[in-house]
């Protein structure tokens, strides 16, 4: 498999989320108008800031299968113009460790143990992003989500600037 | 003699719950005052007259005045309606009694209202059936106590009109604000109705009218008998016609000025009316431009504004900024520690593969080593530039340079099979891409920080231009009176105003020029009289000459007198305004300006209001604006030699405007009025004992004050058990 063909695999896969947090992209992800929180435009945005709000909270949630998880759109669809697909990549694979695999070992699987991998890799976004969307959930449900434009950014400031 | 209202009295009207006696008020001549505060039942009460006189009420809600007839569940007291059971008539009626110095009259309108079902809204018209009554009046002669019903209707219209003419009842009816469109000063014609509705000034005109139509009839009968005398001469039968014609002309040219100054009055009204708004005009167009111009820059950085807050989360994501990168510095760093491992143990792999390999070809070659392409050039040129030997065909040097050119080749097809999966460029990929993100991490909190202050220095300089506009506007709003804002852009009444002021010019010229060509028709015509009594045969009978002499003197006398009773009243006029207008404002500390009243060429009275140096004044507050209005209507009735003979009845006629103003004004009603019965609450305090003010009190000692009623609602009632209680404190 070559670096291209490697890159599409993983491109291809569509991450689930749990329907339990569905109503989260409703009411901070619309780009239909404004709603009374400051909002992400498309729903993958608000994704990927969960998934890496997860990361910063060390909260990785696992979610059940069948009719509870539904799946996203592909991860080729996420701004796939910028480099947000790389630094996400970058993200992940820099945990390789934590997600079971390593890079060189990667040269000479076959491709059903690639699959594997991959597989592993799109559970660790869903489970991040999971972990992240629960701690908005949570917030969101006890009314503790600031009314601020800068909600999300002082959010996921201020976790980074305490850990610091 | 004026006719004097001696007492009016309500059932169940409104908020006056009860039997007529309940609640009667009695007033005398002078001054009779009605102290309520808001919702103590002056408006009701006024509404009584509005009834009497119009069979109207003033609907509080809409402002407007309605046909009681449509009304009448919402007229009858509420607290009546829900006391009431089913079935139950109750009465509703307002009865005022009136005397002149021979009779004392009493008129009652009234109906009554039956509740149709147990459930009956007290506002539902449905659920009441109404019956009015005819209009009752009767009346007693003063020297004896009964009195006895008048049922014809004509003497019913004629005892209503002795209370209050119909054409006076405007200027002595009226309610607040109404005040101000007695004589509206921005319509020509306002001033010129009320003197002709409040003076005599008409009688002259109908004199000279009358005087006119006596000798241009003898004038008629003598040249009709001269005509039909056979010795009239054929001269004296072209003069006549000669002079028919210019009789003619003389009514065609009368019609031209009468249209030139209907003309006149048009456009003096609106060059009136538009005048203080145009004087403002050019001030307030420089000051729209301003606002216009920072109205634009307000809405272009609002914008920005907007454009930043909503796009906010779009720089999580943006290359340009990066933020959902913030803290991620270990995963780049732990990302390259990999990447640089990966390589290291790649490159171990592969030298472990290339040793392998048993034909040694595929060896790695030193760094600097030459390419393939130097390797061709090496061999066929039979030197190495490595070592810049000469490396002859078939020698040991030339053989070596061919193996390498062999090997390279051989190394490059097999390297594809070096590895299952080549990933190499693929982490590759990744550290270049990721690069935009990477390079910022350490600048994020710095971008935010821009971003806040970049959002607070928007929102800073919007408040500024805000703040800018704000002034702007209030500077603006001095300029403004009244709603006049409303009508329309500065430029359109610039426009409309220079338009105005044009046709009125014209008029006034073409005005002037009819008169000349009439003046000069009379002349002529006058000639023309003269020639023909020269002309007339010997036998015309001298009875005629002298009719018509006699005639025309009357009509000369008459002209001449309208005119200088006219001219005269102006004067009057603007002694009396001036007096009256000084002594209504006499407690204010403001000084008034000049009321000056001047005749135009159409002959009517035009008004202005001048400060000392004679410049018009405008834009004077509310109060001296009414007191302006209430001093010319006095000084109308003022210069009537037979005085007013009729009451004033006010409702809040000087509201909010200052004790000043209103001590002033009772002052002077009591000169010009022979009765006045003035509703008001600017009287009432609350928190006095005898629930008067200071204004009051001095009122209540003043011996130009005849009567003074105090209304009031009992506390903590419900809309349904509101009834008014009255107390004649004087």
């Amino acid at each position: 498999m070559t670096s291209n063909e490697f890159r599409e695999v993983i491109l291809k896969k569509t991450p689930k989320y749990s329907v339990s947090v569905e109503y989260l992209f409703e009411k901070l992800a619309n780009k239909q108008g404004k709603g009374e929180f400051s909002q992400f435009g498309p729903l993958y945005e608000l994704y990927i800031y969960a998934f890496y709000l997860g990361l910063k909270i060390r909260s990785r949630i696992e979610l059940a299968s069948g009719s509870n998880a539904k799946k996203f759109v592909e991860i080729a669809g996420w701004k796939s113009s910028s480099p947000l697909i790389d630094f996400l990549l970058l993200t992940i694979f820099s945990r390789s460790d934590e997600i079971g695999f390593d890079w060189n070992e990667l040269e000479d699987m076959e491709e059903k143990e690639l699959a594997e991998v991959v597989r592993k890799v799109v559970v660790f976004i869903e489970e991040y992003a999971y972990g992240g969307l629960d701690y908005l959930k949570n917030k969101f449900d006890s009314g503790q989500l600031d009314n601020s434009q800068y909600l999300f950014v002082d959010l996921l400031s201020d976790l980074v600037l305490n850990k610091d | 003699m004026a006719s004097i209202i001696n007492q009016i009295s309500f059932q169940n009207f409104f908020n006056y719950f009860g039997s007529l006696e309940d609640n009667t008020y009695e007033f005398s001549e002078g001054v009779n005052i009605v102290v309520a505060d808001n919702g103590g039942g002056k408006s009701k009460f006024f509404n009584g007259f509005l009834w009497i006189f119009y069979d109207e009420i003033l609907d509080s809600d809409t402002k407007t005045r309605k046909n009681i007839k449509n009304q009448a569940v919402k007229v009858c007291s509420d607290k009546a309606k829900n006391e009431a059971a089913v079935n139950d008539l109750i009465e509703c009626n307002v009865v005022l009694e009136f005397s002149d110095n021979r009779f004392r009259y009493r008129i009652c309108k009234g109906f009554r209202i039956r509740k149709s079902k147990s459930d009956s809204s007290l506002t539902e018209s449905s659920d009441w059936q109404v019956f009015f009554k005819d209009l009752e009046i009767s009346k007693r002669d003063l020297q004896l106590l009964e009195f006895h019903e008048v049922y014809d209707d004509e003497e019913h219209k004629r005892i209503l009109n002795k209370l209050i003419q119909p054409n006076l009842r405007e200027y002595s009816l009226f309610q607040g604000e109404e005040v101000d469109k007695l004589i509206d000063f921005n319509q020509a014609d306002s001033l010129n109705r009320a003197v002709k509705s409040l003076t005599n000034i008409n009688k002259y005109d109908e004199l000279e009218k009358i005087t006119k139509y006596v000798a241009d009839r003898a004038e008629k009968d003598m040249n009709d008998r001269v005509a039909s005398n056979d010795a009239a001469s054929q001269n004296y039968r072209e003069k006549l016609d000669e002079k028919e014609t210019k009789r003619n002309s003389l009514e065609s040219e009368i019609e031209k000025l009468e249209s030139y100054e209907h003309s006149y009055t048009e456009n003096k009204g609106e060059v009136d009316k538009l005048e203080g708004l145009n004087e403002n005009a050019e001030a307030r167009k420089e000051f729209d431009d301003k606002i216009k111009d920072q109205n634009g820059k307000l809405k272009a950085l609002k914008e920005e504004y907007d454009r930043l807050v909503e796009k906010l989360n779009e720089r999580f994501f943006d290359g340009g900024f990066g933020w959902i990168a913030m803290g991620c510095e270990k995963g780049v760093s732990s990302f390259k520690e990999k990447l640089n491992k990966y390589r290291e143990v790649r490159t171990i792999k592969k030298v472990s593969i290339l040793s392998d390999d048993s034909n040694n070809q595929i060896n790695l070659l030193p760094p600097d080593s030459p390419d393939s392409v130097t390797l061709q050039t090496m061999v066929e040129r039979e030197h190495c530039y490595v070592c810049n030997r000469e490396a002859k065909e078939d020698t040991e040097p030339w053989k070596h340079i061919v193996s390498l050119l062999n090997r390279k080749e051989l190394g490059q097809n097999k390297s594809v099979q070096m590895f299952k999966n080549d990933l190499n460029d693929f982490f590759g990929d990744i550290q270049l891409g990721a690069q935009s993100y990477v390079g910022r991490i350490g600048g994020i909190q710095q971008s935010i920080l821009r971003t806040r202050e970049k959002e607070q220095e928007l929102l800073e300089r919007i408040t500024r231009i805000k703040d800018k506009v704000k002034n702007l506007k209030d500077e603006r709003s001095y300029l403004i009176i009244g709603d006049e804002d409303d009508m329309a852009d500065a430029r359109q009444i610039m426009g409309q105003y220079k338009g105005a002021l044009t046709r009125l010019q014209k008029a006034e010229d073409d005005i002037v020029k009819a008169k000349n060509r009439i003046a000069s028709l009379n002349e002529s015509i006058r000639k023309d009289e003269n020639e023909l009594g020269r002309m007339r045969p010997e036998d015309t009978p001298k009875e005629y000459e002298l009719h018509l002499d006699i005639a025309s003197d009357l009509r000369d006398a008459a002209q001449r007198t309208r005119i200088r009773v006219f001219d005269g009243m102006i004067l009057k006029l603007e002694k009396e305004a001036n007096q009256h207008f000084q002594n209504l404002i006499k407690y204010n500390e403001l000084a008034g300006g000049i009321l000056r009243f001047k005749k135009n060429p159409r002959g009517t009275i035009d008004f202005k209001y001048l400060d000392e140096e004679g410049n018009e004044v405008t834009g004077a507050s509310e109060g001296f604006q009414r007191m302006k209005v209430l001093a010319v209507l006095m000084a109308v009735i003022s210069v009537n030699p037979y005085g007013y003979l009729y009451p004033l009845l006010a409702d809040a006629p000087l509201s909010a405007f200052g004790q000043g103003f209103i001590k002033g004004f009772f002052e002077e009603t009591d000169k010009v009025f022979p009765q006045s019965i003035i509703l008001i609450k600017d009287l009432y305090d609350r928190d006095s004992e005898n629930k008067l003010n200071k204004l009051g009190g001095e009122l209540l000692k003043d011996a130009s004050v005849s009567t003074i009623y105090l209304n009031q609602i009992p506390k903590d009632l419900k809309q349904i058990e509101v009834y008014t209680e009255h107390k004649k404190i004087k």
